[in-house]
């Protein structure tokens, strides 16, 4: 089983994301033309070795993630959230807050 | 009968006496026994059948690589088949049986099949497809099929239990820094070093007792396995004996199977049978251990022929001696202890040794015990019907081997070398190699550096415990040094890869090497006729099978496994493997590292498949999604039907009505007077933000720009393909607020698809989406009374007034009951019609509220089933038309993609595949003979071309109370006008007869839509 | 006239066993775990964007009366208007307020700053607790439950029956926040599964 070291909320088995596809495209603007869009939409290589794909952690923190996984061993060698606005909230990435265990924690009655 | 209990010894508890039945007979044996234990000193030779010529079975083993001892446990529900003997704990009360034979394993009819054998070789079952040419049909392959399911039913191993499952099977996740597999001693030995430097540690043992080969061994050794696993215990090791470690999968993740109950003669009532662990380790160490290998020779299947392993533990774990007059034939040193110490124990000892020449020190060992020794001798076949009393002998000449007399006996114990468990670490796709000085496969040294998994002990090849130990250690500081911990994935950088075997002494430990030998054999046809030379036992694979196949061309180790099915038994192969890949490498003239191995997969021992449905069965298979109103609906009469995991109502019958009048009904008083129905399965996504109308814009096909504040609008989303991904609605409650609605089937992933939207492609986005699909209890509430109810049941009737809510209007209005409710007039069935909505914990009051003025007007409940009726004579499309192959065009809503805005699809709705003009539209359907009916997944067929995918096929069909018979959707190629003068069936050659259809406009009731907006 | 709303009813309210395990034990003789709904869920999200995280956490933080808003995964308790309120870090931007009551619940939030939800009913709140509470939920949930992994006063979403729910390890045990829909089936399956440890139902 993969497990998958999401940004967020840390190590997880594969079975709470779901696979996107090819990261590697850039989808061009709804404006563009049938061609590029159909290059964009229907081709994909299929690579021996390392890929980078998106996945969604659609039981966990829902976002969607930037996975370099090898196709051949399943070594995922890096985890990234897909949006730069919140990647960039996480790092270095899978770090807790150290906020709250400094905190005094009132505890409910 | 020879085999005996002895008086004393043995790790059983005398004191605990217990009984249990053995084809109905009463047996007793002792706490701490094997069922093969308990058997054997019964004196019961013949426990089983063999699989394909019903010969006589008797224990050969006394672990997992039992070949011959497989029987059937308990009755009824808890009828368990293919048990092994050897690895099933006694209990008191314990009923076995054995199995494949009639009337009993004494004496069964089936064993004609062994004078048969001639025709069930390798590869009969193959052949059988192909029956004689000379016969004509229908007695050719027929014939022939008819036989092969005879011999189907007489080859074959136990019967599973008909009814279900009795027990229950729960399901774990486990966690841990370091997993240690084998509680033997190299496997306590890592788990005590990576404890004690503060590693989490799980040591997992399939045994009920840890210590591995140490059980098998004289009292002596109590000691130091006793010290050992209190310091593994101190160190707070978690320890998981009876679990197995059947496989090992990617990210340090392996399975395991914990029997819970299988040992227990009163489980508690809520106690699971077994429990599947998933458990992710940060490092594994295997220490596996290795299976005792036999030899091949003639009939050395037969009962009492077994490996000198299982004698030693038969003898030092359960106090039984198996013979009196034992010849032990062996290739390697490990023969000599055991066969001091059975001697010792009382039997006559006669040693084979086939090697020629002998290590000193053990001949003297054995002298000592007085076992008289042979050298360059082995076994050519084993004598007896029942059970062994001899061995014809062979002794080794230049080229191959001569035979040379007879030696009577009670028990022949055979030692061809050992087996290392590379199971799991094979499963992971690193393939054993051989290792000729040793004669075994073992993992290779180097292990690839992204598995974090290291070997240890007898599994690496080591024939001696103070070796295994100390690799034991080896292993536990390896898992130290390459981190070791389950909280991160990803491989360690800096270490280097796990080796082990490094400084392994000489032969494994032995004196001397083992000299490779897999069958003893005289050239002479007759001798392999009569005394058949087993490799595979468990499938009745023998050496003739083996050069049967490389004769016919199969000689890949692949091929050979399925031509013969040589290792397919219940055992996987752990005892025949080695040999048959040495016999096919002999016979192609090639060696055993060439011809290679097979993949191991999982699982390493059976397990049961209640264990991999754990609770995932009958109620629970699926988790069960209820409305708010689920009770309140089953209390007003519903009979409820699945929607996705939606429990939702399908019809409200009242007395005397079945589905079909009840929805008739229902759907009649929705378009007469007015409905009520439970619409909480659509899907609910709250959009929220400055740029909210910007995405709601972007993924719906048609314009939504100029949607005011109070209003909703229904919308098409595409997929990028063009294809229509869903329909649902957007409802703006504000300058930066929609709710938007979905099918109930596609409520899931149209969520994630907006969330990747946002996330993948325009992070600048400034929108939220969350599912409140959970938050909202929602009514339909239609008919031509549905605004008279709703004005009696707010709390101020002008709200809800044409002016105040208008057709596609959307207000907050307070309820009579003081309830804020999220109000739209949207239609879905055609009529005047409000979707209402409650938070859900108020859902039953607003239906109670609802309700109350609905039945006041003669109205009804109405559920799935009328829902369909009221859309399909609408034509409005569901998830059954939008199946993810149509276009908007397809479903004849091309009007609904805006020409003025790019939008999801926007450019590949254009591409050449969606715009052919013949591509299947949505059509209406009516019966031409107006009495007929007609079914969901009938083929559209020319009335004189019925073939193939014909022109069409129809999507959803009802009957329709207000035209008064059948009607339907579906989809055929270039829409209604291609069709206006064809004749067309719906072919359904399964079901019906065709039935002329007349192909018409999907809008079948009310084309121009003036009830609703009325 | 407008009288006041009705009653809830949660998800579990008209469920037999709910009720009829109150004073009684399932299972083994010693309660190895208690299952228990809590009810009148009160449950708003607060989402922020990216760059305003910071001080949108520093507005609920403020309001509840704590120095900080909690990072990810992590869970504070602070007041407002003298009832207690947890805030939980459910996902990268957003949080989840529980508890409080009445409109003084929230800080005020521009359409620049972030976005508030109502999730009231959106969830049925379940807490699990007992010697065994961690041995049950690692049959139901695949999630490393161990101290150091999941100490008190952190906060996960992960899978339980095939389904996203929210845990919380507060002080009495773990409280689990399972979609409404779910949650007669989770609930179930609780019962059925934490009966080997000897259950009590709360």
């Amino acid at each position: 089983m993969l497990r998958i070291d999401c940004p967020f909320c840390g190590l997880r088995d594969h079975a709470e994301f779901r696979y996107g596809g090819d990261a590697t495209i850039i989808y061009p603007p709804l404006e563009a033309a049938v061609e590029v869009w159909i290059e964009a939409v229907f081709w994909r290589e299929n690579p021996c070795g390392r890929q980078l794909e998106s996945w969604q952690h659609v039981h966990g923190c829902r976002l969607w993630l930037y996975v370099e996984r090898d196709t051949a061993t399943h070594t995922i060698y890096s985890v990234r959230a897909a949006a730069p606005n919140i990647a960039a909230l996480f790092s270095p990435p899978n770090a807790p807050s150290v906020t709250e265990s400094t905190l005094p924690s009132p505890k409910r009655p | 009968m020879t085999a005996r209990r002895l008086a004393t010894g043995g790790r059983i508890d005398r004191d605990r006496a217990l009984s249990f039945r053995w084809d109905g007979k009463l047996c007793r044996g002792y706490h701490g026994d094997s069922l093969s234990a308990a058997l054997l000193a019964h004196g019961e030779t013949v426990i089983a059948r063999s699989f394909k010529y019903h010969r006589p079975r008797g224990v050969m083993s006394s672990g997992v690589d039992e070949a011959g001892g497989l029987v059937t446990l308990g009755y009824g529900a808890r009828r368990d088949a293919n048990v092994n003997a050897s690895t099933q704990e006694l209990f008191d009360g314990l009923v076995a049986r054995g199995q494949n034979a009639w009337p009993n394993v004494r004496a069964d009819v089936g064993a004609i099949n062994n004078l048969l054998s001639r025709f069930l070789a390798a590869g009969f079952y193959y052949k059988t497809f192909m029956g004689p040419r000379l016969l004509a049909k229908p007695f050719g392959t027929a014939m022939w099929m008819n036989y092969e399911k005879l011999i189907r039913r007489a080859a074959g191993m136990g019967r599973a239990a008909r009814r279900p499952d009795a027990d229950g099977y729960d399901q774990a996740h486990g966690y841990c820094d370091v997993l240690v597999v084998g509680g033997g001693p190299a496997g306590l030995q890592a788990a005590l070093v990576a404890a004690t430097a503060g590693r989490d540690v799980w040591l997992v043992e399939q045994d009920r007792e840890l210590g591995g080969d140490w059980l098998s061994q004289p009292a002596a050794q109590e000691a130091e396995r006793m010290q050992l696993v209190a310091a593994v215990k101190a160190a707070g090791v978690r320890i998981m004996t009876r679990t197995t470690a059947f496989g090992l999968y990617d990210g340090g993740v392996a399975g395991l199977v914990q029997r819970l109950t299988d040992h227990l003669a009163c489980p508690a009532p809520h106690q699971p049978r077994q429990c599947f662990w998933t458990l992710r380790a940060g490092y594994t160490i295997l220490a596996t251990g290795a299976l005792a290998r036999p030899i091949a020779f003639g009939n050395n299947d037969r009962p009492m022929v077994m490996t000198i392993a299982a004698a030693r533990t038969y003898l030092h774990r359960y106090g039984v001696l198996l013979g009196e007059n034992i010849i032990i034939a062996t290739n390697n040193d490990s023969a000599y202890t055991p066969a001091g110490e059975l001697a010792q124990a009382g039997a006559k000892v006669t040693l084979l040794d086939a090697r020629a020449t002998v290590d000193a020190a053990l001949m003297a060992r054995v002298a000592a015990h007085e076992v008289s020794l042979h050298t360059r001798v082995a076994p050519l076949n084993a004598r007896g019907r029942r059970v062994v009393t001899g061995v014809d002998l062979a002794v080794a000449e230049t080229h191959g081997w001569r035979a040379h007399g007879m030696q009577p006996c009670d028990l022949l114990l055979v030692s061809g070398g050992w087996s290392p468990v590379v199971h799991l670490l094979s499963q992971r796709g690193v393939k054993p190699s051989w290792d000729a000085a040793r004669a075994c496969f073992i993992a290779p040294h180097e292990l690839p550096n992204h598995l974090p998994i290291t070997m240890a002990g007898a599994a690496t090849a080591l024939w001696q415990t103070d070796d295994c130990r100390s690799s034991g250690q080896v292993a536990g500081e390896v898992a130290i040094a390459r981190g070791g911990s389950a909280r991160s994935a990803m491989p360690a950088k800096s270490a280097a890869p796990a080796t082990h075997g490094a400084g392994a002494p000489k032969n494994g430990g032995w004196a001397r090497p083992i000299l490779p030998l897999y069958e003893v054999r005289v050239t002479n046809p007759a001798n392999e006729r009569f005394h058949k030379s087993f490799v595979d036992p468990q499938h009745d694979v023998t050496t003739a099978d083996i050069r049967l196949a490389q004769r016919e061309g199969f000689t890949s180790v692949e091929h050979l496994k399925r031509y013969t099915t040589l290792g397919m038994g219940p055992d996987g192969g752990k005892v025949g493997n080695v040999i048959g890949l040495a016999l096919m490498a002999e016979a192609v003239g090639s060696t055993i590292e060439q011809v290679g191995t097979t993949t191991f997969r999982p699982p390493y021992t059976p397990i049961a498949l209640g264990a991999l449905g754990g609770r995932h069965v009958g109620t629970q298979f699926k988790p069960l999604r209820r409305t708010p109103m689920h009770a309140w609906n089953l209390a007003h009469g519903a009979t409820m039907t699945m929607a996705g995991l939606w429990h939702r109502p399908w019809y409200f019958a009242r007395a005397g009505e079945d589905l079909a009048a009840a929805y008739c009904r229902e759907a009649t008083t929705v378009r007469a007077r007015v409905g009520l129905c439970d619409v909480t399965s659509l899907g609910k996504i709250a959009i929220q933000g400055p740029d909210a109308a910007t995405l709601i814009d972007r993924v719906y096909s048609n314009s939504f720009a100029r949607l005011a504040v109070g209003k909703a609008r229904y919308g098409i989303m595409l997929r990028d393909d063009g294809l229509v991904m869903d329909d649902g609605t957007a409802w703006r409650l504000g300058a930066h607020e929609y709710f938007m609605t979905t099918t109930t089937v596609h409520a899931a992933s149209v969520m994630a698809w907006l969330e990747e939207l946002l996330q993948t492609r325009w992070p600048d986005l400034k929108v939220h989406v969350t599912s409140v699909s959970e938050q909202w209890g929602g009514v339909a509430l239609a008919g031509p009374l549905a605004r008279a109810v709703l004005a009696e049941c707010v709390a101020n009737p002008a709200a809800v007034a044409h002016e105040n809510l208008p057709f596609m209007g959307v207000a907050d209005i307070e309820l009579l009951n003081g309830l804020a409710a999220r109000v739209a007039r949207i239609s879905f069935s055609g009529e005047m019609a409000y979707e209402i909505y409650v938070a859900a914990d108020y859902a039953t009051a607003m239906c109670d509220l609802l309700w109350h003025a609905v039945a006041a007007r003669d109205g009804c409940l109405y559920g799935l089933e009328a829902l369909g009726t009221l859309r399909i004579e609408k034509g409005h499309v569901t998830a059954a038309e939008l199946d993810g192959r149509v276009s908007i065009d397809d479903a004849g809503l091309g009007r609904m993609a805006s020409p003025r805005k790019a939008f999801i699809g926007s450019a590949l709705r254009r591409r050449p595949e969606l715009q052919r003009a013949e591509r299947a539209c949505l059509v209406g359907l009516k019966p031409k003979i107006r009495g007929q009916k007609f079914n969901a997944g009938a083929i559209l067929c020319r009335a004189d071309a019925i073939s193939g995918l014909g022109e069409g096929w129809v999507t959803a069909v009802t009957h329709s109370p207000a035209l008064g018979h059948w009607i339907g959707l579906g989809f055929i190629r270039g829409g209604a006008t291609a069709w206006a003068d064809v004749r067309v069936v719906a072919a359904d050659p399964v079901r019906t007869a065709p039935i002329e259809v007349e192909i018409v406009s999907p809008h079948l009731v009310d084309p121009d839509g003036e009830r609703m907006h009325g | 006239m407008a009288k006041s709303p009705p009653a809830r009813l949660s998800a579990l309210a008209d469920y037999e066993v709910h009720h009829a395990g109150e004073s009684g034990r399932l299972g083994g003789v010693a309660a190895g775990v208690t299952v228990q709904e809590v009810g009148a869920l009160v449950l708003y999200q607060v989402a922020a964007w990216p760059e305003s995280v910071a001080t949108v956490g520093a507005q609920v933080a403020q309001h509840i009366g704590v120095a900080q808003a909690p990072g990810p995964r992590c869970v504070v308790e602070g007041n407002v208007a003298g009832e207690r309120v947890a805030l939980l870090r459910v996902e990268p931007l957003k949080w989840w307020v529980i508890g409080g009551d009445g409109s003084a619940r929230l800080p005020t939030l521009s359409p620049a700053q972030g976005t508030t939800l109502d999730l009231s009913h959106a969830r049925t709140h379940i807490r699990i607790a007992g010697p065994n509470a961690r041995d049950l939920l690692n049959r139901l949930i695949p999630l490393d439950l161990r101290p150091p992994s999941f100490p008190t006063d952190r906060v996960a979403t992960t899978m339980l029956h095939d389904l996203g729910i929210t845990l919380w390890h507060s002080a009495p045990g773990f409280e689990l926040f399972i979609p409404r829909g779910f949650a007669r089936s989770i609930w179930e399956n609780c019962i059925e599964c934490g009966q080997q440890f000897g259950l009590e139902i709360g």
